[in-house]
This record gives C-alpha cells, structure tokens and sequence, in this order.
C-alpha cells in the first residue's frame, strides 16, 4: 500500500562522494578541499549545516536522483555526519 | 487591558461556581473571549456582544467536531484494523474530559499521535482515505512544495497538514495533524513513543470510537503543549500565551481524577517533570491549585527554577522575562517586544517558520 517512491531506474550506486562533497560545500560555503579532508564521522553541524541547509541538500538530492525521501528518514541525525548520509541514502539503491 | 485584582477575583469565582458579586463587565468578556476562556463565557449571565460572539462560534464549532469526526471515522477504523497504535489528542476529546462537552475548546483540526517508525504507513493510509497535504487558500486547495513538506517534517514533530474536501458546505475542508512526539521541535532527545501509545484506551466521542491517551498521559501531552505555546518564540511572536492554557490545565485538574503517583513516576521517566511543574506554577498564580500543592511540591526538582520567569523552548535560546507574568499575559504585545530583542539568527529562524509553516 506504501507508495512508489523509487521513481526511476537511476541507481544511487551511482551517486558519487564528489558530488555529495561539492553539494555540501554549495549549500554551506564551506570550502570543498578542506570538506574532502573531513573524517566520515565529523558532525556537518561545524561545517554549518542546519536545518535549511539540510532541506537544500535533500532537495537537491532528491531532484538529481529523481527518488523521494521518506519522512521517517527527514531526521537530522540521519545526515548529520557524511557516515550517516551514506547509510541512510544507501537503501534508496 | 489592566488585569485588576478585582478582575482576578471574579475570575476564580467563574471557577469556583460562585456567584460574583457584581455582573460580569463587557471588557472581562472581552478578554475571556480573547483568551479563548469560551468555558467561563458559558458559566457567566451576562449578555453582551462577547456572549453572542462566543455562542455563534460554538454553533459553527459542533458543526466543524461533528464532520472532522465523521471524516476520520473510517481512519480510525483502517488504524485500528491494521494495529497501528495511535492516539486522538488535543481538540474536542481534551474538551470532552476537561469541560464535559467537545465543542468548548475551538481548533481546526484533528490531531493524531503516532510512532514515528509508522508515519509513512499512516501517510500512505491518509491518502488512500483521500487526504492530500496542502493548505486551503482562497483559491480552494493548494498542495505544499518539497520545501515546505521537508521543512515541517525536519524542523517540528509533526508531518505537514493533511486536508480532505467534503461534502459539506459549512465544513468544506477536513484537516487531520500527523503527531509522532508530544515534545517540540527544538527538544532534540526523542520520546519513547511506544511507551506512550501504549497508554491508551478505547474511547467514543460524538459516537465515533477512537482511540485517546490515558488520563495521566494525556495530562503531560497537554501540559507538553501547552508549555510550548507559553514558550516558543515563534509562537509568541504569533499570540500564542492566552488565558485559556492555563484554564484547560486547571479544568483538566478539576475535573479529572489523576493518580498522582503514576502521574510523577511517568513524569521522572519521560524527564518532563520541569516543564509540568511549570504549568501548575502559573496555573495556580492565576487559579489557585491549593488542593494539588502537595503534588506540585512532589514535582518540584532543581531544574523547575531555570524555566519560571523565562521563555524559549532550549537552552540555547532561553532567555528571561523583564516583564511580569500577568502583564505578559494581558498587557504587552509580546510580539512588539520579541521583535526588538531577538538575535539576528532567532529573527531569521521566525522569518523561516512564517514562510515554510
């Protein structure tokens, strides 16, 4: 009964770091060399990546992929680290 | 309008089922009408314009319960059928409980209370009952944009409103809240959501069966939102801080027999027992809970004293009042002053609130 939310057959294997990378550094100013150097674990919090930044980057997310995020994965502790947004971007594969 | 002492006095009066000793005066109908004390207004003899204001919206009101209900009915239903533990809170069920009559408090919606593991599948049951989220403008139905969905689902505890038109031209639009946390957006520590839908109970009201929290949960769940109402910043900005919070919890109070042993123990183990104790507080600055001093000494932990006299939601934004309780309830615009106080950051966070909400 859930809806279709894989709206097309582009995979997200697809989806490289570098784009994640250059998307972040777009939506927080912050400078993407020193970005690519940040530990997978480094809170995005200190990079400046709050709430509507947060909502830029799932819908920039959403629209290159053409997928639709569930609302029980719209929780900032899913993106809050680039670990957790490769974990939770992981099932829509 | 100046709150008098002689003002305070009748008001408790009204409360206490005594009759005042001089009618009622049009302006104290005016704030009891402002103030959402639609309860008082009813207990009152007075006629006046307020009065009649108050009873023409009742009408319009148990029209509006009447037909959210009826609309939800099979919701209700799908929920219970397809054991999605869920509870109806705030609105009419609370004014049912607290006032013996639904149509006493006026909202424009039905509130749901739901696991946050389960709000896709109760999305996905809202639009197969024929809900879509949006708002309704002048121009009828208006879905939301991405933004707008994310930014209500990321930054509050509740997923974007969900409308459903209906036959009837007095109600023409249904609008159902989707709750999955009795806390705020701001409380970052999430709630043990099973542990509270599992204080539940069958209920009925207006013979539509629902399900509703158990009287000691569901008096947290309205001190929980009623505390933010009395203190986020965006809703005080919005004229939020009325009378009428403090009259529910004191009528709740009054009307309800609580426990208040498991009321406590439930308290210490949501860790809200501060912000309870801070709707008693004022509570009984303004009604007097003489009888329930023994339960608010029982809540009384150190951290009670950093949110009296204070508002914002965290600790972050906390900030304390130069003015005083009863001039901040009846005197000041309060969003005049907010404006001229805010950090630039919480001017933006209002801003953000005012376009996406």
């Amino acid at each position: 009964m859930l809806h279709l939310y894989y709206k097309n057959n582009r995979s997200l294997f697809q989806m490289d770091k570098s784009y994640i990378l250059q998307l972040l550094s777009n939506i927080t100013g912050f400078d993407y060399n020193e970005l690519t150097q940040l530990p997978l674990d480094t809170p995005l919090i200190y990079i400046g990546f709050k709430s509507i930044q947060f909502i830029q980057f799932i819908v920039s997310i959403e629209e290159e992929y053409n997928i639709e995020i569930l609302d029980s994965d719209i929780l900032l502790s899913n993106f809050e680290t680039l670990d957790a947004i490769h974990n939770t971007l992981e099932k829509y594969l | 309008m100046k709150f008098s002492n002689d003002d305070l006095r009748l008001l408790r009066n009204l409360t206490n089922n005594l009759q005042p000793p001089s009618p009622i005066s049009e302006n104290l109908c005016k704030v009891l009408y402002e103030h959402k004390c639609f309860y008082l207004l009813s207990k009152t003899n007075t006629q006046n314009k307020y009065i009649d204001f108050y009873k023409k919206r009742m009408l319009i009101n148990q029209i509006h319960v009447t037909q959210r209900l009826n609309t939800c009915s099979k919701l209700f239903q799908d929920l219970d059928k397809d054991n999605i533990p869920y509870a109806v809170i705030k609105g009419a069920t609370l004014s049912n409980i607290m006032y013996g009559n639904p149509f006493m408090r006026f909202s424009g919606d039905i509130d749901l209370l739901v696991n946050h593991q389960n709000i896709d599948y109760v999305k996905a049951l809202l639009f197969e009952n024929g809900f879509k989220q949006g708002r309704v403008t002048s121009n009828g139905f208006e879905p939301f944009t991405r933004q707008e969905l994310l930014f209500q689902t990321a930054t509050t505890h509740q997923l974007a409103p969900f409308i459903k038109k209906t036959n009837s031209s007095l109600c023409p639009y249904v609008n159902v809240d989707i709750n999955f946390d009795i806390m705020w957006g701001e409380y970052h520590n999430p709630t043990d959501m099973n542990f509270i839908l599992r204080q539940t109970a069958p209920s009925k009201i207006c013979n539509i069966s629902i399900m509703k929290l158990l009287p000691e949960m569901e008096f947290i769940a309205l001190c929980m939102h009623h505390y933010k109402d009395m203190n986020s910043i965006y809703l005080l900005t919005q004229g939020s801080l009325k009378l009428g919070l403090f009259l529910d919890i004191y009528y709740y109070l009054k009307n309800v027999t609580l426990n208040h042993d498991i009321l406590i123990q439930l308290c210490h183990q949501l860790n809200v027992t501060q912000y309870v104790y801070y709707c008693l507080h004022y509570t009984d600055m303004i009604f007097d809970l003489t009888p329930f001093h023994t339960l608010m000494n029982h809540l009384k932990i150190p951290e009670c004293e950093k949110l009296i006299n204070c508002y914002g939601l965290s600790d972050e934004e906390r900030q304390t009042w130069p003015i005083c309780f009863f001039d901040r309830l009846f005197e000041y615009d309060l969003s005049e002053y907010l404006l001229t106080q805010l950090s630039p950051e919480l001017l933006h966070k209002i801003a953000l609130n005012r376009q996406l909400m």
